[in-house]
């Protein structure tokens, strides 16, 4: 489960170096929530896509493009780039976070050439110039 | 009769620690009493930050005991007896914790203008000035040398040159660290807009005096930029009262926390020399001292005055309460102007502070801010809508948050709040876990502070159409937030049947009882408040040891 949940994870997040042991968290999250049988769903679905190299074509129509599953397909990839959960798939309001690691791991923040909030990992002044993170392929 | 001590000092924030602090190195035997207590490792508070849902003010901080023994108001509807929202009025909030609300400040200290401190006789008089908003007893002289050494404690950033004069409002010293940088995006905004102006005042980027080091500056590092200031520095870069309650204890001042003052006791000579307390576990307890220090903030300030039936013959204990109405603005640059780095503001603009405008309107600050939409959700906000709604993944979603929350920019101001003595802190019958009672708070703010949010609305107004922003929101008419600038409820003034302490912090009903902190403050002008505690407590500091006996090493 943990293998599909990674492969899926790669092409809905763009970023190919996922952390494994922060899918474990992840999946482990996902599974014990309400949210599991869309989950169960997503998963199953996306086993019987063929990996002919139009995979990520296939997961846009039949996994994204299905409005059941798509709020679903959204909570996965913001744990990856925030680490949060959502009360109610789909909507913006109360977030629940995992670790400490899952928070400072966030994928969005670079993505938006910026940090994740409390971790810089900058020197001082560094503000004041354009990001050096600011290429996707950096992630 | 021999006291307990030479100086109890209640509240171990910034001002009380400063106060402390100085009074331990001058040789007196310092208490200071905290009703909080310290906080668990700075990775600690990190990770509860972390972890927390909801990234409040007090997410950092929370403590099971501390949070029900002497609880800290983690919005205007928790530990307040006000009305509820969308009534709520007064929106600021406090920590009741050793380094008090210092722990989740900003950091920002531009000091009060000269005519802040004399705003009745320069503008009062016509109709629409507010007959509260008076004089201080003291001048912009009188606290500069003042400002200087609160610079030099706290250690604050700044440029000497973009400050020095400002409205009329010299510096004698340079500061103590060059300044903050200025953003990636504040470089962009001066660029757009430095040299016009609007209305006839002209628009000047500064970078913002900051607590906040840019180099290694008393045993603290300098600022990594990791764009949580508020609530909590990861590294220490930021000032917090904390420093000073390490310096008193250092200099020998002992420090009790978890030690809730209940109730001050006034002898037959009108002087207060006894403090009752309780402890968590309820024991009640007495202390005393040949001068008492109250550093309690304006709210827990003014609520143990009422409780001990202190120092109001002048009925205005409580009463004025203040803070500064804060507004978001929001908008899209025609440019990235890559947000989410750095210090949440590192820059502003100090034009529209001051002017004749302030016999019928407030003044008012700009900040420029480096946290995108961030208070609107961002960028969870944007990756919920552009997966669910615009149906994106991989490589296409990356490329849409990029280019949208890159060019995120909130612009915001901070409006004076004048003095109303309606508008005070009284005592709830609504009580805490130790059955004491919480603060009932009634504000309304004056036209006079919503004449300067009209205008300062439409000052960002014409900043965004400048800088070439769309889907710029500038927020309803008169809705504003709480900036935490909780000030006023015990003023300070030459007369005692209007004001309650003198020029020195001491109450006029009892020559041996102080009040430092905010709740002395007047009038407010527009600035964040902290530097001007800092300087007023230094300076109550140097009259206590004075009035001790004490020999203090000239500071200034």
């Amino acid at each position: 489960m943990l293998k599909d949940f990674l492969a899926l994870s790669r092409i809905l997040t763009g970023v190919e170096n996922l952390d494994a042991e922060l899918g474990r968290q992840y999946l482990d999250r996902l599974t014990s929530t309400p949210f599991e049988p869309l989950l169960r769903q997503i998963l199953e679905r996306f086993r019987g896509l063929e990996d002919d190299g139009t995979l990520a074509d296939q997961v846009k129509r039949q996994i994204l493009g299905d409005d059941t599953l798509r709020p679903a397909v959204c909570q996965i990839i913001l744990l990856w780039y925030t680490s949060a959960m959502q009360d109610n798939l789909g909507t913006p309001g109360v977030m629940r976070y995992g670790t400490q690691e899952g928070y400072f791991s966030g994928l969005g923040w670079s993505i938006i050439g910026a940090h994740v909030p409390g971790l810089s990992g900058g020197y001082f002044g560094h503000w004041r110039y354009r990001p050096d993170n600011e290429p996707l392929e950096k992630v | 009769m021999a006291r307990d001590f030479d100086v109890v000092v209640i509240g171990a924030g910034m001002a009380g620690a400063m106060t402390a602090y100085r009074l331990a190195q001058a040789g007196a035997r310092v208490l200071i009493l905290e009703a909080g207590n310290r906080n668990p490792s700075r990775a600690q508070m990190v990770g509860s930050f972390a972890t927390a849902s909801a990234k409040t003010l007090h997410s950092p901080y929370v403590q099971a005991e501390s949070d029900t023994k002497a609880p800290s108001p983690d919005s205007s509807s928790t530990y307040y007896e006000q009305p509820a929202a969308p009534h709520t009025q007064y929106k600021s909030t406090y920590e009741r914790r050793t380094g008090g609300s210092t722990w989740h400040w900003l950091g920002h200290t531009p000091r009060m203008l000269r005519s802040d401190f004399k705003m009745s006789s320069r503008y009062g008089g016509g109709p629409d000035f507010p007959p509260a908003l008076v004089d201080w007893p003291v001048t912009y002289d009188d606290v500069e040398p003042w400002y200087c050494e609160a610079e030099r404690e706290m250690g604050v950033a700044g440029s000497h040159d973009e400050w020095n004069g400002l409205f009329d409002s010299p510096r004698s010293k340079p500061f103590p660290m060059s300044m903050i940088w200025p953003s990636y995006s504040d470089t962009w905004i001066a660029g757009q807009i430095n040299g016009k102006s609007f209305e006839g005042s002209e628009y000047r980027v500064r970078s913002t005096p900051s607590a906040r080091n840019s180099e290694l500056y008393d045993g603290r590092p300098p600022c990594a930029g990791n764009s949580i200031c508020v609530p909590l520095c990861p590294i220490g870069a930021k000032y917090d009262g904390a420093v000073h309650v390490a310096k008193a204890t250092a200099a020998g001042a002992s420090l009790w926390e978890q030690c809730v003052v209940t109730k001050l006791d006034k002898d037959a000579d009108g002087s207060v020399h006894t403090v009752h307390f309780l402890t968590y576990g309820g024991a009640s307890q007495t202390v005393t001292a040949e001068v008492v220090v109250i550093a309690a903030h304006a709210i827990e300030t003014p609520k143990l005055l009422l409780m001990s039936g202190l120092a109001n013959m002048s009925d205005q204990v409580g009463r004025n309460l203040m803070d500064h109405l804060a507004k978001s603005t929001f908008g899209i640059a025609p440019e990235q102007l890559f947000p989410f780095r750095g210090p949440p503001s590192t820059s502003g603009i100090e034009s529209f502070r001051d002017g004749d405008f302030r016999r019928a309107r407030a003044g008012f600050r700009v900040s420029l801010n480096n946290d995108g939409w961030s208070r609107r959700g961002a960028p969870y906000t944007e990756i919920i809508d552009f997966v669910t709604n615009k149906k994106l993944i991989g490589a296409d979603l990356q490329e849409a948050l990029f280019a949208r929350v890159t060019k995120q920019l909130r612009l915001s101001c901070s409006v004076e709040v004048a003095p109303d003595p309606n508008n005070r802190v009284e005592l709830s019958a609504m009580t805490d876990a130790l059955g004491l009672p919480r603060p009932k708070i009634t504000f309304t703010p004056p036209q006079y502070s919503l004449n300067g949010l009209a205008q300062a609305t439409k000052t960002l107004g014409d900043m965004f159409r400048l800088i070439g922003a769309t889907e710029v929101d500038l927020g309803a008419a008169n809705a504003y937030d709480g900036a935490g600038h909780i000030m006023g409820t015990c003023r300070m003034g030459s007369d005692p049947k209007s004001s309650v302490v003198d020029a020195q912090c001491r109450t006029h009903d009892h020559p041996n009882l102080f009040i430092v902190g905010s709740s002395v403050f007047p009038t407010v002008g527009s600035p964040n408040p902290t530097l001007t505690i800092a300087a007023l407590a230094l300076r109550a500091a140097q009259d206590i040891a004075d009035q001790l006996g004490f020999k203090t090493e000239p500071q200034i």
